[in-house]
């Protein structure tokens, strides 16, 4: 089926895949008119490097929202994950150790709230809001409320860290987890049942694929991430703080939808949700520079968040009917 | 003469690819039962929808207490005094028999609801219908029989002039039903009419004055029911000869391959044996019910058995799950394919290779290209009318979704294909097909089940057919003993004919 393509055809077609990625040039641009401090190496890295936090734990998200599942305790998690690592640091446990084991911990938190959803059935909203009150109190507990310094100077180069001293490390961290992300949804059997399973779970199952499974894998994926994550953010300001993060959850998720994923199905996936999480950080920054208060930049956020997920909506009602009309003419012929 | 409170004329109504009405006909007397009886896909229900207002007719006037009206909702229709007792029912639970009959029109005292004479008025209204049923109960903890007498006294409550009843004794006991047919005598005496939609001969025989039956979306007899019969009626029902529609296939069966015995639920299947051999159809009739869809998810995995061997090629199979299922080559092509069978948000390939990964993997890794050619073969193969194989599946035609779901079933090289309803909701040329393909399919060797409510086509395609009634089976036909009496009698039971 090879037709010839008119020029505004081809047009359409770019916009189409390139989505979000066109909103975070088109604000790039407007932002560089009204601001000459936005364009700038320093400010441009600077918002780079503040948002490879919430890009890590977004990569996580788009696994488990792409599931059917949500996460109100990604926050919290990562915040935790932090703290236990930082405390085993200071406590004499090597570097590499103490970082696998903050991952694992996240891994399990994931594997508990995995199960908790699937085998006992508590909705994952619920079960992930009441894993946040549990985090936060084991935190606490072990923390005893203080900060956690004096963390090895080679841990800080976690989040600190330049590759070639003009890449920062955390970065090159959060384009390999897309770029693998990305590739495991494609090319492995448990991103195609991700995918199966978010967009029909009773078909799914019906289809041999372990749903519960499945989902607690996702969890687990996404308990790695936030924990990672938590990591990075413990290393960037050299020192588990408890209550240190308090909307990553919520960063995370408005990052995931903006970026084109929805409960419903199909997304723009990973890479669509750094794309998201990237135009949310400009958009942050840019707010910052031409000193829009922080107040108002919530408001902004809150509306955009509900905007688009309200114009996937209506865009994908238009993409039905364009849909019905094609088939229609495929089955005419 | 009667007055006639209710004619429909020349109703049409047509969905994408099928018409469910043809210049359909139907007039009701003022306080008379009126039976509608017709096959499953007769059109009873669109046309039972058009008077409730959920469906909107295409052509045709409706008359309705002298004047023609269009009903625009279901809201529209309960203020005409049109008013329809679904099969699932339409009561609130936790809140108690009396809050349900007046919920969102409650009486009203100084501003605030007036419980007392909501009560009161409850408590008369059951009383002028006879029913003994407390007005404080909880719905939810109420029998089934009982909601949809509330349900009824709600309807009626409401001024009505017309009530139908879609199946309204179709999970009711002996006792209940009869409870039933008093509170519709009582209606008649109110000079309310009813519409009474059923499988049962025996209760269109006993309740009902008149009685119309349909075909194909067309009116084909109104008789009362004293000047006909039950023989009669379901010849009417389903009397036409077979035509071209089903392709003839030389039937080529061998060994014995699946052989399930003692099959048992204990709710709605008990004791169910049969043999599937090489190379054969088999056919399951039955009423909505009658244990068809449990016994074969049973046999797939999809539900627990409780008792029961399933044998395939001479081996006890240990099934728990679809995965065991999938693992033993048996397919389920499900009755309801768009909750059950498709993942419409995604890729006619990505569903087509769903079930058999393993297949297009390389390395543990998914090869992209034999994701692609695999699905370009079966849309050739199948005819699958796409623009390609990335086109999302929900925009496809119900005949369509069909093949991609037996795609997926032949890629995952399934040796038996339980297919449930298989052309349910797809249109005549689309129907032909999947009979061809299922001609194909036991040409290869493989055997197929087919469960259908719709017997000229089980007669039409199977070598063999099971009959099963209230979760038993009740008879078996080979081919050259196929007839719509005998099957007919086996599926509603010995006072059938």
């Amino acid at each position: 089926m090879k037709e010839k393509q008119s020029i505004p055809d081809i047009a359409r077609k770019v916009i189409k895949g390139a989505g979000v990625w066109l909103i975070l040039l088109l604000l790039v641009v407007i932002l560089s008119v009204f601001s000459d401090k936005f364009l700038t190496y320093s400010n441009l890295i600077n918002v780079l490097r503040q948002n490879c936090v919430v890009g890590v734990t977004a990569v996580g998200l788009t696994f488990l929202i792409l599931s059917g599942e949500i996460d109100m305790s990604a926050g919290v998690l990562a915040n935790i994950a932090g703290c236990i690592s930082a405390l085993m640091m200071v406590n004499g446990v090597s570097v590499p150790l103490a970082i696998i084991i903050g991952i694992l911990a996240g891994v399990f938190v994931g594997f508990v709230n995995g199960i908790a959803c699937t085998f006992l059935g508590v909705p994952a909203f619920i079960t992930t809001l009441g894993m946040q009150y549990i985090l936060n109190g084991f935190m606490y507990i072990i923390t005893g409320g203080y900060p956690i310094i004096n963390l090895p100077e080679s841990f800080l180069f976690l989040g600190r860290g330049y590759v070639f001293d003009v890449v920062p490390f955390p970065a090159i961290i959060l384009l390999a987890l897309t770029l693998i992300g990305a590739f495991v949804f494609k090319y492995t059997t448990f991103g195609r049942n991700v995918l199966s399973v978010g967009a029909n779970r009773t078909a799914s199952a019906l289809s041999g694929i372990n749903v519960k499974k499945t989902k607690i894998l996702a969890f687990m994926v996404e308990g790695a991430c936030c924990a990672l994550a938590g990591l990075i953010l413990t290393a960037r300001i050299a020192s588990g703080t408890p209550g240190s993060v308090t909307t990553l959850s919520l960063e995370g998720m408005t990052g995931v939808f903006v970026g084109g994923t929805t409960f419903m199905g199909t997304s723009m996936g990973l890479i669509g949700t750094l794309a998201g999480v990237l135009t949310l950080g400009v958009m942050k920054n840019g707010m910052n520079l031409i000193e829009i208060s922080s107040y108002w930049q919530d408001i902004v956020l809150g509306v955009i968040t509900i905007s688009v997920v309200a114009y996937d909506g209506f865009r994908r009602i238009r993409v039905v009917k364009q849909g019905h009309r094609l088939s229609a003419q495929q089955e005419k012929k | 003469m009667e007055k006639k409170i209710l004619v429909l004329e020349n109703i049409n109504k047509s969905f994408p690819g099928v018409r469910a009405l043809a210049d359909m006909n139907l007039s009701v007397l003022e306080g008379e039962v009126h039976g509608l009886a017709g096959e499953n896909g007769a059109g009873k229900s669109t046309l039972m929808k058009i008077l409730s207002g959920s469906y909107k007719k295409d052509s045709g006037r409706i008359v309705y207490d002298g004047d023609e009206v269009e009903i625009v909702s279901p809201k529209h229709a309960e203020q005409l005094g049109i008013s329809i007792i679904y099969q699932e029912l339409n009561l609130i639970p936790r809140m108690s028999v009396a809050e349900n009959i007046y919920v969102g029109r409650q009486p009203l005292k100084f501003g605030l609801v007036d419980w007392k004479k909501m009560r009161h008025d409850a408590q008369m209204l059951f009383d002028s219908l006879e029913l003994n049923i407390d007005i404080h109960a909880d719905i939810g903890r109420l029998s089934i029989a009982n909601q949809q007498m509330v349900e009824i006294a709600k309807a009626v409550s409401f001024y009505v002039k017309v009530v139908i009843m879609d199946e309204p004794t179709s999970s009711l006991t002996k006792a209940e039903t009869d409870k039933l047919f008093n509170l519709i005598e009582n209606l008649r005496k109110r000079k309310i009419a009813v519409i009474f939609i059923t499988h049962r001969m025996d209760e269109i025989f006993t309740i009902c004055d008149r009685i119309t039956v349909m075909r194909d979306g067309q009116h084909i007899s109104t008789q009362a029911v004293k000047d006909t019969n039950k023989n009669e009626t379901i010849a009417m029902m389903i009397g036409r000869n077979l035509t071209q529609q089903y392709p003839t296939r030389e039937p080529n069966i061998g060994d014995v391959r699946l052989s399930v015995s003692n099959l048992s639920d204990w709710t709605k299947v008990n004791d169910v044996s049969f043999d599937l051999c090489r190379g054969e159809v088999l056919g399951f009739a039955g009423l909505v019910g009658a244990g068809r869809t449990e016994t074969m998810r049973m046999v797939f995995g999809a539900d627990k058995r409780r008792t029961g061997e399933i044998v395939l090629d001479g081996k006890k199979l240990k099934i728990k799950s679809p995965r065991d299922g999938i693992r033993n080559e048996i397919g389920f092509v499900t009755e309801d394919r768009k909750e059950e069978g498709l993942l419409l948000s995604l890729p006619v390939k990505f569903n087509m290779v769903m079930v058999a990964l393993r297949k297009i993997k390389r390395f543990k890794i998914l090869n992209m290209g034999e994701e692609n050619r695999v699905s370009d073969r079966y849309i050739k193969s199948l005819h699958i009318a796409t623009p390609s194989n990335r086109q999302t599946v929900m925009f496809l035609s119900g005949g369509n979704q069909q093949k991609v779901v037996i795609a997926k079933w032949l890629f995952s090289d399934s040796k038996i294909i339980i297919m449930d309803e298989p052309t349910r909701g797809i249109d005549v040329g689309a129907k032909r097909e999947i009979y061809e393909i299922i001609n194909g399919l036991v040409g290869e060797g493989r055997s197929i089940i087919v469960v259908s409510s719709e017997m000229e086509e089980l007669m039409g395609i199977c070598d063999r057919i099971i009959v099963m009634k209230d979760g038993r089976i009740t008879g078996q036909v080979d081919r050259e003993n196929f007839s719509q009496r005998l099957i007919s009698e086996y599926m509603i039971g010995g006072g059938a004919l």
